[in-house]
């Protein structure tokens, strides 16, 4: 009867601990569960973050371009060489050479 | 059993109403439902392109886009009504009654006050300090060199359903590949608004608009717009008009009109000033016609050079007398000297051996009649008379540049052919055009037609340049250069007959001859100093052409 009992209670072991396995890998995946979602709540912010920030950028280079274009307009450019005593060439000198023999042709 | 019995028939009742009101809310009002949640729970957004700029042949913008802002009111923030519609009144120059009113409707969250508002203003209205005041970013045209080339540019202004159009010029002929495309984004959100990473997503991105580069260079289109005003001030012209292109391509390289008007401000400008006269206005070409009717007499071979006319008074056409512009008379004159003294005579001597149906045929080979095709919005047709029509005093008076009308782009693109071996050339503003996404798409030069053979472009060039060295305006002509070229002194028709002391006075040319680099067209209406073309709109041409040839480095010969 003992030996009965002891037969018994081994022939229970291995499910047990089947058991016992599958119910700390549920665990573990739950808890890897939550940390992914809670970091993809994250993410979504860091995304929204990293959108605005190119529209920043975006609106900064349109911003600056914007400044390089009025910079450089031709009104803008003769009133400033104008403010730093350049002036008007009025006649252009045009000076004559005769070439060399060998670049004749 | 009976009370059991109606018991179960009052549940069977409630489950029939509960069902019926289910079947209403999932199958009928389903789809509504769905939607009105879809706004809660998904994020949609309208992704408006950039408009395209245009820039000049070196790259620098004519046209492009600035950063502005929707100015809007909140009206349930707004602490004191009567200080914000006054301030802000103010500053956005509107009626201080239409803001008052915008902000007083009761539960209104958001009341837009004006479009397109520059940062300075947005600054000022930021340091006001006051509470309702709202700013969204949006987009606003700009042209950085201001009124220059405003007629080629165009601008944008609101069509009927309040979105933004071009209007007249480049704007206006290229507004779809311009305006490109809106995109989309629609994302799944969060309670708090934020985008979930694994849900719903779909963007759709903005297509920008083409960039349009220009045959258009920069510094020649200064040099032009400063010289005319320069030129219309001198010579007392009530308007002007220069325009220069290449022969060999029909690029425009610049074209200037004077009076312009300003893009960046178009509503403050009269709408006649928004036509551009290059391409919507019709004139007389007067002596200027002179150089094609005689290539085209050249061509037919029915005179040459040397051919003798006698000048010795004045001809008799019906009731009506041609004569010459000085009422003076050379006696024998060849076709080259018929040019250089604009010998009107001479001229109906040459179109009468040319005769009407070939002299039709060339004014219609040489572009007049139709439009050239150019790529700017407004330009107009100028349409010829049928040949049938015609009476000898038509092509008499035709043969001298009278009694014709032509749009300015018609007369610059036929001496063009002239300039370049005979062939017409389809007059162009854009040379490339390039997408988004860096491709470059060139748009190639359009012969339209052989007008004249070469060898016949070769001999009409030798006898406008004779016209400059020997004509009326030889004392403006810069030396050293060969320059091909004829003044033209036209009367302006009023009312069925031509008022003598109005003239629209104009110069056409191309240099260097041997070798065209540039063609142009120089234009003033009623010039009130002088009325004659060797006078006023010569010296100016000429005055262009030293900057030109300096700019391009062309040195004088000896």
């Amino acid at each position: 009867m003992q030996y009965d009992k002891e037969i018994r209670n081994t022939s229970n072991q291995p499910r047990t601990n089947l058991t016992r396995l599958l119910l700390l890998l549920t665990g573990i995946l739950l808890v890897f569960q939550v940390v992914a979602s809670n970091r993809l709540a994250t993410v979504g912010m860091s995304i929204a973050q990293a959108e605005l920030d190119i529209n920043e950028l975006t609106q900064e280079n349109n911003d600056l371009r914007q400044e390089i274009a009025s910079a450089s307009a031709l009104l803008t450019i003769r009133e400033k060489a104008k403010a730093f005593g350049f002036t008007k060439t009025t006649q252009p000198v045009y000076y004559h050479k005769d070439l060399p023999v060998a670049l004749e042709f | 059993m009976i009370r059991n019995k109606i018991t179960l028939g009052f549940i069977l009742l409630a489950f029939l109403a509960i069902i019926l009101r289910l079947f209403y809310w999932q199958i009928i009002k389903g789809s509504s439902l769905a939607e009105a949640a879809s706004d809660q729970y998904f994020f949609r957004l309208t992704l408006p392109p950039n408009r395209g700029e245009i820039r000049t042949s070196d790259g620098s913008p004519l046209v492009t886009n600035k950063t502005a802002y929707l100015v809007y009111a909140e009206p349930k923030n707004i602490e004191d009504k009567k200080y914000f519609s006054e301030r802000v009144s103010e500053i956005l120059q509107l009626d201080k009654e239409l803001v008052n009113e915008r902000i007083s409707v009761e539960n209104l969250l958001w009341s837009p006050l004006k479009h397109k508002v520059d940062e300075e203003i947005k600054l000022s209205l930021e340091n006001l300090g006051i509470k309702g005041i709202g700013f969204e970013r949006e987009g606003k045209r700009f042209y950085p060199e201001g009124s220059m080339a405003a007629h080629l540019a165009g601008f944008i202004g609101n069509d009927q359903n309040g979105v933004d159009t071009g209007y007249f010029g480049l704007e206006g002929f290229y507004e779809r590949a311009l305006k490109g495309k809106s995109g989309s984004l629609i994302q799944e959100k969060d309670a708090r608004g934020l985008p979930i990473i694994l849900g719903v997503s779909k963007r759709i991105p903005a297509e920008d608009g083409q960039i349009l580069e220009l045959y258009v260079d920069r510094t020649i289109q200064f040099i032009v717009e400063e010289k005319l005003k320069e030129g219309i001030t001198k010579y007392g012209a009530k308007s002007g008009l220069v325009a220069i292109m290449d022969p060999k391509s029909g690029g425009i390289l610049a074209s200037a009109s004077y009076p312009n008007y300003d893009p960046n401000n178009y509503a403050s400008y009269e709408k006649e000033l928004y036509t551009n006269p290059l391409i919507s206005t019709t004139y007389e070409p007067g002596s200027t016609f002179k150089t094609l009717v005689m290539s085209a007499a050249l061509n037919e071979k029915v005179i040459e050079p040397k051919t003798i006319f006698n000048e010795e008074g004045p001809i008799k056409i019906g009731e009506y007398f041609i004569r010459t512009w000085n009422n003076k008379y050379n006696g024998e004159l060849t076709m080259t000297q018929v040019l250089e003294k604009s010998s009107n005579p001479g001229m109906v001597f040459v179109g009468n051996k040319l005769g009407k149906e070939r002299f039709y045929k060339y004014i219609e080979k040489f572009g007049f009649g139709n439009k050239t095709g150019i790529d700017l919005e407004g330009e107009e047709e100028a349409p010829l008379r049928e040949i049938s029509q015609w009476y000898e005093i038509d092509l008499a008076t035709a043969s001298f540049g009278q009694g014709i009308a032509v749009t300015p782009i018609q007369m610059l693109s036929a001496v063009s052919a002239l300039a370049n071996e005979g062939a017409l050339m389809e007059p162009k503003m854009v040379k490339k055009m390039i997408d988004p996404m860096g491709k470059v798409l060139e748009q190639k030069p359009k012969k339209q037609t052989q007008v004249i053979s070469p060898s016949t472009a070769k001999v009409i060039t030798e006898m406008m340049i004779s016209a400059v060295d020997s004509g009326d305006a030889k004392w403006a002509k810069p030396k050293g250069y060969r320059i091909a070229g004829k003044t033209g002194t036209a009367q302006i028709p009023v009312e069925g007959h031509y008022d003598a002391t109005k003239t629209i006075a104009s110069f056409i040319g191309f240099a260097p001859a041997d070798n065209p680099k540039f063609v142009m067209l120089v234009l003033l209406r009623e010039p009130t100093t002088s009325p004659w073309g060797s006078e006023t709109s010569a010296p100016l041409f000429f005055n262009i052409t030293k900057e030109l040839f300096s700019y391009y480095g062309i040195s004088p010969k000896g």
